[in-house]
Formats: structure tokens, C-alpha cells, sequence
């Protein structure tokens, strides 16, 4: 089975605020910063734009609100130095297994779709280097697709009209808040069911760490839901005793290559750019 | 801008003799067009940017993640009004290339062989990414000019890598004839300390007076006919023909102004998917 990673889609309001607190607030303070992306029920992009940086007070109907951390580097050399392997691993351990284990996952299970972003912003050029890492294990997961037996009607209404994107469904099949995870019994097979972040003809990269929740939480067997907009998929997941393997999950570029991505936002951004274009 | 700060807001309703709109009527058709075509939707200004006669939730139609896969002159051919006789004024829009074609100001980016590529963690379980490189994402939004009495597009496009387009990387969007000549680069009316690629107003009452006519004249369904290569029939299977029936039996309202706005810079900006967005009826 493969995974779709999560695309960045980083707006010019993202930059332009970022570089603003980089230059009023955080300025030479390069500790980490809680961020939040969106994505949009079936189209696997996280976007970044202004309001990361704040509370998001809307909430519309099939948008999800992931969390992350931001690494701002003052220099390039910083940047580049960064050992970024180990940074997965820190940051996957912190945001991932660190909430699995002390519960707030199930008060905001989008934590499994946690991100990494490390930045190096030139504010004299209005360069902006960056890189977006969604981490997970790339351990092998005993995961087989079955057919949809047609169960489960109207998900895809139901669980947006609870302005929820994962659930868990009981045994009478009612539609439970997800934080219900946390009460059912090890030994059960429980039903999550959630808004996939990909079409269905892909599997998304967040199953990856539903298998590793279900794994730290000792359950040992589970079903997925991958909910769309017309059809659903269904996975069971069962439990295994091979190696959990190492985190992965920085984003590849459009190239296929596992390097950081820039964009030159001079034109657009530069005060004195703005003034040599005006006519 | 200056003259859209003085020039005051009328609230005459002119629209089938002039091809204007008032503050009241643009919001009326934007409620048309948000509830027919819900990829669109009503925003908000920034703070320092809200104008008091539009409603403060509604101060700028947007779409976002339209998709573009072509460039517009691979796309388009020549462009006339039909019965427009005069020339189009020229706005001298800035390049940022000197004579020479070199760039004015070095650009220097940091290549990518600076960079330390990782390995590849055999990590055969992640599906690559299958983004062509020529696959561009454009936020559109539509805005009322003062000035002009009509909408007015703004353009902020993002590279196939999901990162902002420069202007120039934009100007390849929009048709030959109308980029030389009427696309600026600007601080939009709605958002603060940002730019982006605007379509001047100045032609564009004259253009919808024209569409207009053309969508009551009877027997009439390609509007759009002489104002761009792509005709209505590209848009639609079916759906798009029985809403240009609707409208051909009687005099076009006002609400489905913005709905005849949009094809109309459907076809300033082929490559750009709008119609994509309209058939999703």
C-alpha cells in the first residue's frame, strides 16, 4: 500500500506575516512556534496563510485545522546545518507519540496530521527558504482494504455537520465524537472514520499515523474509514510485533527531490521593488 | 488608489444601458453568483482596508486553488470587441526587464546545489508527488471599482511547488492583447502590504454593456463570440447550454452579471480552469 503525502501551499500572506514577526517580534529568537496549516476535505494540500500564525475563529465545513511548529533559522548556514533527519525524529516524537501518550490526541485528533516547517527567511532580498515535514514511521503496518458492504451511509454529511473531522463509530453505529476513543476497551476493534485529505483513488498520508496511535494506545485490531465526498474506503488494521522503523516525511519537491523549496517574493513584498515597477 | 478614494459611490442603476453596477447590485450579483457557484464565496477586507458601502463580510468575492495547466498564449488567438472601434489606451505596464532582457535587479536565488539533498529513506511506502511542472494554482478575486462603477480582478497565482508566482511568472496568464495593454500590478483594495496582478477596469462597463446585448439579442448562446477564441460551448456538458437558455428569454438581471463578468475574463485568462468552477452546478 502507498501514502500521499500532504503538498505545502504556502499563500503570499504566510510570507509576508512571517517575515513582519520576524522582523517586529521573534527577530534574532529562533526558538519554536506553534502553527497551523489547513487542508480541504479531498484536496491533500496544507495551506499556509496569515491567520497560521493566530487562532483561525472560522470554521468552515470540511476544512481541517492541522497544528505544527515552526523553525525559523536566522542564517542560510543555520538552515542548511540543520542535522534534518534528527529533526523529524525530535518533532515526530514531541508532537506525535508525546500527545498519543498523554491523551490530548483525543481532544484534537487533527495532531495526527502535525507538521514541521522550517523557514530562512532574507528580508533585505525577501527570499524565503523553505521546507515542510509531516513526520511519521515507515514501519511496515498490517493494513488490508475491504470491500464497503454499504453500512455506513451518509458519512459524509453526518460527520461535517457535527463540525468534526474524525469520529468514532460504536458498535450500534452512532456517530461519536472522537475523544470516545479513549474509553473503548483495548481488547475491542474500535471504528474510526474520518474526512480523507485525498481522493479516493489515494490513501492518505495520515493513516500512517493512525496505525501508529492505535499501536502506542494497545489495540489490536482497528477499522478506518477513509470518508469522501462520494465513496468511502475501508481499511483493518492489525496489530504486528515487527520494527516500528525510522521517521520520515519531509516533502519532496515537484522535481521528486528531497530538497527544501524558495520563492522570491521581492516583487511582490519589497517596498523599493514595488517602486522601480510602478509606472 | 487616489482617484478610487475621491471619486464618490453612486447608487443609480444603470447597468443595461451602461454596463455599470452600483455598490447594492454588485453585492446582489455576487450573492447570485456565490449561491450558484459555490467555489466562490464573500470575504472580509483587512482591518485598515474596509470600505463602508459594501457589507463588512462582503467586501471581495474569492476562489482559491483554481488550477491552470497551460500558459494563455498557447491558448489564444486574436482578440476583438466585435463593434469596439477605438483602440485601448495603453498603460505602459511595468516590466521588469531593462532593454537588454536581463532582469533589472539581480535576483539572486540560492540554487539548489547548495543544498544537501537527502537520501531517500527507503521509504518505498510514500506515493511521489505527481505535479506536473507547468501546473500553477491561481486565488481569484473580484472587487468593486469605485472609479469605474464595474468589478475589478485581482490575480494571485502559486507555482507548481505551491508558492507564490512572481508578476512577470502571472503576466503569462493573461492573453498577449490584454497583457501589454491593461494588466497592472497593484496593492489590492482588500488586503493590506501585498500585490498582486489587477485587469485595469477602464473598458470593462463597455464590454459588459456589450455581453449584455448579446445575451438578450434571441438566438444568441456564444456571447462571447469575437471577445476571446474560447467560446461558452468549452465550459459546459450540458448543464451550462439550459443556463443560457434561462437567461435568453428575458432581459438580463443584474444578479447574473458577475456570472457574464466571468466569462467574459475566462477569456482574458484561458489557461486559468474558471470554467471549471461554473460547471459545477
Amino acid at each position: 500500500m502507498s501514502f500521499t503525502p500532504f503538498s505545502s501551499f504556502l499563500e503570499a500572506s504566510f510570507f509576508q506575516t512571517l517575515a513582519a514577526k520576524k522582523l517586529n517580534e521573534y527577530k534574532l529568537d529562533d526558538s519554536p512556534k506553534r502553527v497551523s496549516a489547513e487542508y480541504t476535505w479531498q484536496q491533500g494540500r496544507l495551506v499556509f496563510d496569515s491567520d497560521s500564525f493566530s487562532d483561525r475563529d472560522s470554521h468552515c465545513k470540511g476544512v481541517v485545522e492541522c497544528p505544527g511548529t515552526l523553525l525559523n533559522y536566522n542564517t542560510i548556514e543555520e538552515f542548511k546545518g540543520a542535522d534534518k533527519k534528527a529533526l523529524l525524529a525530535e518533532w515526530g516524537d514531541k508532537m506525535l507519540s508525546g500527545a498519543i501518550m498523554n491523551g490530548s490526541i483525543f481532544r484534537n485528533p487533527e495532531i495526527l496530521n502535525s507538521f514541521l516547517l522550517i523557514t530562512f527567511c532574507d528580508l533585505k532580498k525577501y527570499i524565503f527558504v523553505y521546507w515542510m515535514g509531516v513526520p511519521c514511521l515507515n514501519t511496515k503496518w498490517d493494513l488490508q482494504e475491504v470491500a464497503d458492504e454499504g453500512n455506513y451511509t451518509n458519512l459524509s454529511t453526518r460527520i461535517p455537520a457535527l463540525g468534526e473531522s474524525f469520529v468514532v463509530i460504536d458498535p450500534d453505529d452512532n456517530v461519536t465524537p472522537f475523544s470516545e476513543l479513549e474509553y473503548v476497551e483495548r481488547s475491542e476493534d474500535p471504528t474510526i472514520a474520518f474526512l480523507s485529505p485525498t481522493s479516493p483513488e489515494n490513501t492518505p498520508w495520515t493513516v500512517r499515523n493512525i496505525c501508529l496511535m492505535l499501536h502506542i494506545l494497545g489495540f489490536k485490531s482497528a477499522t478506518m474509514i477513509l470518508v469522501g465526498r462520494e465513496k468511502n474506503r475501508f481499511l483493518e488494521w492489525k496489530r504486528g510485533d515487527g520494527e516500528l522503523g525510522a521517521w520520515t516525511g519531509w516533502e519532496k519537491n515537484s522535481a521528486g527531490k528531497l530538497l527544501p523549496k524558495q520563492t522570491n517574493l521581492g516583487p511582490l513584498l519589497n517596498p523599493l521593488q514595488l517602486a522601480s515597477q510602478a509606472v | 488608489s487616489l482617484r478610487e478614494y475621491l471619486t464618490p459611490v453612486s447608487n443609480t442603476s444603470t447597468f443595461r444601458t451602461t454596463g455599470e453596477i452600483t455598490p447594492d447590485e454588485f453585492v446582489k450579483a455576487g450573492d447570485y453568483l456565490v449561491e450558484k457557484f459555490p467555489t466562490w464565496s464573500w470575504a472580509s477586507a483587512s482591518k485598515s482596508k474596509v470600505r463602508d458601502f459594501l457589507p463588512p463580510d462582503k467586501q471581495v468575492l474569492v476562489t482559491r486553488h483554481v488550477p491552470s495547466h497551460v500558459r494563455a498564449s498557447t491558448v489564444s488567438g486574436p482578440v476583438t470587441l466585435g463593434e469596439e472601434e477605438d483602440g485601448w489606451t495603453s498603460f505602459g505596464v511595468a516590466n521588469t526587464k531593462d532593454a537588454d532582457g536581463d532582469d533589472t535587479e539581480e535576483i539572486a536565488e540560492i540554487a539548489d546545489s547548495d543544498f544537501e539533498e537527502l537520501d531517500d529513506d527507503d521509504d518505498d511506502a510514500a506515493e511521489a508527488p505527481a505535479t506536473a511542472t507547468d501546473h500553477r494554482t491561481y486565488n481569484l478575486y473580484i472587487a468593486y471599482s469605485t472609479s469605474y462603477r464595474v468589478p475589478k480582478m485581482f490575480l494571485s497565482g502559486y507555482s507548481p511547488e505551491g508558492s507564490p508566482l512572481t508578476p512577470e511568472d502571472m503576466f503569462e496568464d493573461i492573453i498577449p492583447e490584454y497583457r501589454d495593454k491593461t494588466v497592472t500590478i497593484e496593492r489590492p483594495t482588500f488586503q493590506d502590504n501585498i500585490t498582486m496582478v489587477a485587469i485595469h477596469p477602464c473598458k470593462h462597463a463597455n464590454v459588459m454593456r456589450v455581453l449584455m446585448e448579446r445575451v438578450e439579442a434571441k438566438g444568441d448562446k456564444d456571447i462571447t463570440r469575437g471577445v476571446a477564441k474560447l467560446g461558452v460551448a468549452d465550459a459546459d456538458d450540458g448543464e451550462g447550454e439550459e443556463e443560457w437558455e434561462e437567461v435568453e428569454n428575458s432581459a438580463m438581471r443584474v444578479d447574473q452579471y458577475l456570472v457574464t463578468f466571468l466569462k467574459f475574463i475566462a477569456s482574458v485568462t484561458p489557461g486559468i480552469e474558471h470554467d471549471y468552477t461554473m460547471s459545477a452546478l
